[in-house]
């Protein structure tokens, strides 16, 4: 290799992993940005990473027929707007096949932020729950300024800040859906409950369910941590219904 | 331009410093690693066919094996399918393991193998599929004709991949596809003009 070459890669290795270590928003954001053109938003890595696993279920077929189905859906499926099947976010088993009828009423009516996700409502949950975590909201539910790369965003859940090892216990009984790590959330789960209503756990330094488990309300399923996209030792958790978020801070 | 035995276009160095610049170290592996499965099922092949490797090098356009030797229109055939078996087997080997070990970088780098070999097997030069077409049809048809038809395929799949593409992008999935298309047509295009018959990525 001609040696101008070694050190033109040499340089800017250097140069380049000392901004990546100093400024670490500034890869962070060309990346986001970069992915929004390239992508629009769909989450090509899960997507890839579903048809590497059907592999080894046999299920290529079938996954790539959840792709196609996707990009075009039959006539009778209507896919939510800003729903995509491969963000960790709770939209159950992936084929989402949700109409504005399936949702209860009560969850719709009220101030509706961004095509309809999330709904502002506090409606009696018909389980009993607990606290998730003993500590103090750092980040309300809502819009708020994104704290890594201060740009105007949507908080999905509750921030709860407490020690790192601090036990995080399951809100309320059901079945763990997912338990994996993402770069966003870090070490994460998902808890389905009755009635179609699930909860997040996120950035946990480790979580001690596996998908399929069942939990009790009150069980330990994890540890406070700041894996993924993090400022510091917190929990991050979500409850939706049936896909539309609500604030979690009406039933700490 | 001068061809080392081994080496990067400077070009190349730069989209690999922007690459690693922008791209999480996980990511690049999923893509590195499959791509390498690909090249050494290439190499591999070439050897046991008792051909002479000439240079391996990593250019804008992707990675690049120049070879010589002689062999039949089956052997260079049999050598392009190499990389995609290879990366077939690879993903299959992969998706399995992640099953095991419950690993999710494995199944990314499965499924993006399997995405790789796939298109590296669609009929259009310099793809491995337009490579096969080729030696196949130079089997029984002369090596212009069998250019001339090589080429027509690989325009066909050009256009299909950029409607495919724009079809894509305008349904709001963004300009992935788009950019392969055109990546493709353009490498399609040039290649046209400078034609390495021993020469495969």
């Amino acid at each position: 290799m001609r040696e101008y070459k070694i050190y033109l890669a040499s340089a800017l290795f250097i140069c380049l992993t000392a901004v990546k270590l100093c400024f670490p928003s500034v890869p962070d954001r060309l990346r986001r940005q970069g992915a929004e053109l390239l992508c629009s938003g769909t989450d090509y890595g899960k997507a890839i990473q579903a048809i590497g696993r059907s592999l080894a279920q046999g299920q290529l077929e079938e996954q790539l027929v959840q792709v196609l189905e996707y990009i075009n859906p039959p006539e009778d499926k209507t896919v939510p707007a800003g729903e995509t099947c491969w963000l960790p976010f709770l939209s159950g088993d992936g084929a989402a096949s949700l109409t504005a009828a399936d949702i209860p009423a009560s969850l719709l009516a009220g101030e509706d932020a961004l095509s309809g996700r999330v709904s502002l409502d506090a409606p009696q949950l018909p389980f009993d729950h607990c606290s998730p975590v003993e500590g103090t909201v750092s980040s309300r539910f809502g819009s708020r300024e994104d704290p890594l790369d201060s740009e105007p965003g949507f908080h999905y859940g509750t921030d709860i800040a407490a020690d790192s090892g601090t036990q995080v216990l399951a809100f309320a009984s059901g079945q763990v859906s997912h338990a994996g790590t993402d770069d966003g959330y870090g070490n994460y789960c998902i808890v389905q409950h009755s009635d179609g209503y699930a909860t997040l756990y996120a950035h946990l330094s480790k979580c001690i369910v596996s998908s399929g488990q069942e939990v009790e309300e009150g069980q330990v399923i994890g540890c406070v941590g700041q894996t993924g996209r993090a400022t510091g030792p917190h929990l991050h958790f979500e409850l939706s219904c049936q896909g539309l978020y609500l604030d979690p801070e009406n039933y700490l | 331009m001068n061809r080392e035995r081994f080496g990067m276009s400077a070009a190349a160095i730069l989209l690999a410093a922007l690459i690693y610049f922008v791209a999480d170290v996980d990511k690049i592996l999923a893509l590195l690693v499959p791509a390498l499965v690909h090249e050494l099922g290439h190499m591999f092949t070439l050897r046991l066919l008792g051909l002479r490797i000439n240079s391996f090098r990593a250019e804008l356009k992707g990675l690049c094996i120049a070879y010589s030797g002689y062999t039949g229109a089956l052997g260079h055939a049999v050598a392009a399918a190499a990389g995609p078996l290879w990366g077939l087997i690879y993903a299959m080997a992969a998706s399995f393991l992640s099953q095991r070990l419950g690993s999710p970088w494995l199944e990314l780098s499965a499924g993006v193998s399997l995405l790789l070999s796939l298109f590296n097997l669609l009929p259009a030069l310099p793809l491995d599929g337009g490579r096969i077409m080729y030696s196949l049809s130079s089997a029984f048809l002369s090596h212009s004709s069998a250019r001339k038809l090589t080429d027509l395929s690989s325009l066909a799949v050009g256009l299909i991949l950029l409607a495919l593409g724009a079809y894509l992008m305008f349904k709001g999935y963004g300009l992935a596809m788009e950019l392969a298309a055109v990546w493709l047509l353009i490498y399609t295009g040039t290649e046209h003009r400078a034609f390495h018959p021993r020469e495969m990525i």
